[in-house]
């Protein structure tokens, strides 16, 4: 190999790791979304829904270990959720969720729950 | 921004340091050795305020008394012990910020005796860069007065999360490698007015090298932190402000090996100057992320609004604009052609500064976008990148520098076509990573099982390698330490968190569990003071036992999680609590229905017996729309007493709880009467606790400190080297 095939390979290597490195972003991010329209275009891709908890729609099931609650969307739409695991800390107290996972048309499968107390929620902390 | 006795002196730092700054630039025109005599005073002066005003705040921790600053009474309180009260010091913003300015001032009186030059430039663009550090001192100002004090106020104490030893060292360790930095453009403008490109990596290695060290072990430290007290189990989450620390110290190994290529060879200046330049900038810009509050949404730390994220980012800018002119200035020096070594070493280089970039992408994704990014982007790709940079490590190790044209096996032919396919190899599997991630679990599993593994392996010969030249002398001692290390801890973190935790549940005491090999028993639970429980387990394998103290604290962040961990030489066992629920049932229920008839003589209701309480319940009042009922329950020379119970709301009197269960309705006996009524149920309250941590065996921990510790020794015996060189060659 003489020196300008090492320079083009090279080039070459920089380019293929940065395009990677692109794709791996897309297939990657986890979109904030806020809306029910929004769950529907991100259909079975991992999302961050933000929004306000549905207490009175809350029930944990014993059985499965499983908690439900509905969430409420910037367009008022509510959204079943579906979460494995034991109640989160401060679920009781917190007004707002960002729930992570994958939405399936009917319900968002939740692996993850942030709980945002209000004051963090206004950007404002401590 | 009132100007108080406490404050004075950082305000006449700034003063100082401003005309210290021009009195430099003066000296470049009238290249008079006294104006250069009279900046150099005041830089002096500027740096020794800077450092009295850092002296003086700690003073004012120590006190116990000074609760009317702001900064003092957010960050420490009188009960504090004395090591909390020494790091409340940089607990907080302001704090750090002027113990950084302080480190920084100590670094530029130790580098005037090397940045000093006829024209006075390098310490005029030093002394801009202090005045503009302590300028966001001065602005976020660590002395303001405390608004809301009154005599007698003790302090809020430091936050409980950073009360522990790893955490009071993490951060000044840290900052002492940012300040470090600082003298990387003054290095490289001299270089770029002189033209001397020798002597440059030659003076500025030991700073290099101290800065790399000082971060280095600081970055170790905050991770140590992150396993030992978090709970959650791991070393590095990928979060911004980590991220944001890990830039520099890529950046700056990456300049490290730029120079030892430079001086050797002279090629490479221009690089090694924008790469000066990025050092300094990527602390800035790190001090940037954690004040401007842009990634508040997507990390664990805490920010705080402030103010002087714009004077940060006027900083940088300076700071870019030097770094082109150096940059264009600067010229590179061929003296000799580059050896199969060298080339590596170069190459090798690239790979850190691409691996940089990448992170940086993804850390900066979020404010792009708007959108968060799976920490999954980050294995990938610094896994793929890190397959190639091991086969470049590896055979840079055992090769000497100078080209031995005997050597068939590692020929250049040979090592070029193996660096070219690792890189193929190592693309194809980031690509199938890609590809799978969301679309087949199982393939995307055994392509990460492969990625992994063909990692490790690398790895483990990168440090085979580095035991070959340490017989063969190719390599410096403490460049085969540090790389061992860095292979060791590569190796640890990919080993040690293929673990999956798991949930144990207790539901009372002395419940026992199996995980793996341990018998986890539940002894006792213990609120020690108002706001921490202590959940206390026995742990026992091969019949040793041994106490574990879970602990959970109410602080005003939230709750703090404290794990426990059980090292052995296979793994540790890592225990960390999650939560403690309550549940309460029924036990020995019955159900009583309660009726009321409306007819013509107006609302009838029969009371009914309830045997377990010894008396009758009527119900009073129904509303269907709010779910709820009004009963009044009757006893033996007792005056009735009216009950509300709804959907939601059970009533309990004595040990017993009446629950509402449901509206009834009939006609009634005769067309005239409508029965309306509602089903309770009574029962005995059984209250139960159901108590759940989490447990996860975490094999070969052990090797991730060995690694940690390696990389810390062959940094000190590398700053070591160093000094001593360049000792020698001033004396």
């Amino acid at each position: 190999m003489n020196n300008k095939t090492l320079y083009i390979l090279g080039v070459i290597i920089i380019a293929g790791f940065a395009i990677l490195g692109v794709l791996e972003m897309q297939q990657l991010k986890t979109p904030y979304i806020t809306t029910k329209s929004g769950l529907i275009e991100n259909e079975r891709r991992t999302i961050q829904f933000m929004g306000e908890i549905v207490r009175e729609d809350s029930k944990y099931d014993d059985k499965i270990d499983t908690l439900y609650f509905s969430i409420k969307g910037d367009d008022n739409n509510t959204i079943p959720v579906s979460y494995k695991g034991t109640i989160p800390a401060n679920f009781d107290t917190s007004e707002n969720a960002v729930v992570r996972g994958k939405y399936n048309g009917n319900m968002i499968i939740a692996d993850n729950i942030l709980l945002k107390c209000p004051s963090k929620y206004e950007g404002k902390s401590k | 921004m009132i100007i108080s006795t406490d404050n004075f002196p950082i305000w006449l730092s700034l003063i100082f340091s401003f005309f210290a700054m021009i009195y430099y630039l003066v000296s470049r025109w009238n290249e008079n050795t006294k104006t250069s005599k009279i900046a150099e005073i005041l830089q002096i002066l500027s740096s020794i305020l800077l450092i009295y005003a850092c002296i003086y705040l700690l003073q004012q921790f120590l006190s116990g008394n000074r609760y009317d600053i702001e900064y003092i009474y957010k960050h420490s309180s009188v009960a504090d012990p004395l090591i909390y009260k020494i790091s409340g010091l940089w607990a907080g913003q302001e704090g750090s910020m002027l113990l950084w300015a302080a480190m920084a001032s100590v670094f530029g009186l130790f580098a005037i005796k090397y940045l000093r030059h006829k024209t006075g430039i390098p310490l005029a663009i030093f002394s801009l860069f202090q005045f503009f550090l302590v300028l966001i001192v001065c602005i976020e100002d660590p002395f303001k007065p405390f608004a809301g004090f009154h005599r007698g106020m003790i302090g809020i104490g430091l936050n409980p999360v950073l009360q522990n030893v790893w955490m009071a060292v993490h951060p000044p360790v840290i900052f002492l490698g940012y300040a470090v930095f600082i003298l990387l453009p003054p290095f490289a403008v001299k270089a770029a007015i002189d033209q001397d490109n020798m002597s440059w990596a030659k003076e500025t290695m030991p700073s290099l090298i101290l800065g790399w060290f000082f971060l280095g072990a600081g970055i170790a430290l905050g991770m140590v932190w992150s396993y030992e007290v978090l709970g959650w189990g791991g070393f590095w989450a990928w979060d911004p402000v980590e991220n944001a620390s890990l830039f520099p110290w890529l950046i700056a190994g990456a300049l490290f090996h730029i120079f030892i290529v430079l001086t050797r060879t002279g090629n490479f200046a221009k690089l090694a100057s924008i790469l000066s330049t990025l050092c300094f900038i990527l602390v800035l810009f790190a001090a940037f992320l954690t004040r401007s509050g842009i990634l508040s949404d997507f990390s664990v730390h805490s920010f705080a609004d402030s103010k002087t994220g714009v004077y940060f980012l006027i900083t940088i800018t300076i700071a870019f604009v030097i770094g082109l002119i150096t940059t264009v200035k600067i010229k590179n020096t061929h003296t000799s052609q580059l050896s199969s070594k060298e080339k590596l070493v170069f190459i090798g280089s690239i790979f850190l500064i691409i691996l940089a970039v990448l992170i940086f992408a993804g850390t900066i994704f979020p404010i792009i976008t708007g959108d968060a990014l799976n920490t999954d982007y980050f294995n990938t790709m610094s896994s793929g990148i890190a397959i190639v940079g091991c086969l470049i490590l590896a055979v840079s190790s055992i090769i000497a520098w100078k080209e031995n044209k005997k050597n068939k096996l590692f020929s250049e032919k040979n090592i070029n076509t193996s660096i070219v396919i690792s890189a193929f190899v190592s693309m194809a599997l980031i690509f199938a990573r890609a590809i799978f991630n969301t679309r087949n679990a199982d393939l995307f599993f055994w392509f990460s099982m492969l990625m992994y593994s063909v990692l490790v392996i690398f790895l483990l010969l990168v440090i085979l390698a580095s035991l070959i030249s340490l017989f063969r002398k190719n390599q410096k001692i403490s460049a085969a330490i540090s790389h061992v290390g860095i292979s060791l801890l590569l190796i640890g973190l990919i080993i040690s968190s293929a673990s999956v935790p798991e949930r144990l549940s207790f539901s009372s005491l002395q419940d026992s569990v199996i995980f793996k090999d341990w018998n986890i028993e539940f002894v006792s639970k213990e609120q020690t003071d108002r706001n921490t429980l202590n959940l206390i387990f026995d742990v026992k394998k091969n019949n040793k036992s041994r106490k574990a103290n879970l602990s959970v604290e109410q602080t005003r962040e939230g709750e703090l999680r404290k794990p426990v961990i059980i090292t052995t030489l296979t793994g540790d066992l890592y225990l960390s609590p999650v939560e403690i629920s309550q549940e309460s049932n029924l036990i020995d229920e019955k159900n009583y229905t309660l009726t009321t008839t409306i007819s013509n003589d107006g609302w009838l209701s029969l009371p009914v017996n309830i045997p377990e309480l010894n008396g009758y319940f009527t119900l009073e009042k129904i509303n269907v729309e709010q779910k709820s009922i009004t009963i009044s329950y009757s006893k033996e020379n007792l005056e009735p007493i009216e009950y509300v119970i709804t959907d939601n709301q059970s009533v309990f009197i004595d040990d017993y709880e009446i629950r509402f269960l449901a509206f009834l309705s009939s006609e009634g006996h005769s067309q005239d009467e409508i029965t309306a009524g509602a089903s309770i149920a009574v029962g005995k309250q059984n209250k139960s606790e159901k108590t759940i941590i989490e447990a996860a065996f975490k094999p070969l921990v052990w090797v991730v400190w060995l690694g940690l510790a390696l990389i810390v020794l062959g940094g000190f015996l590398s700053v070591r080297n160093h000094f001593y060189n360049s000792l020698r060659q001033h004396t």
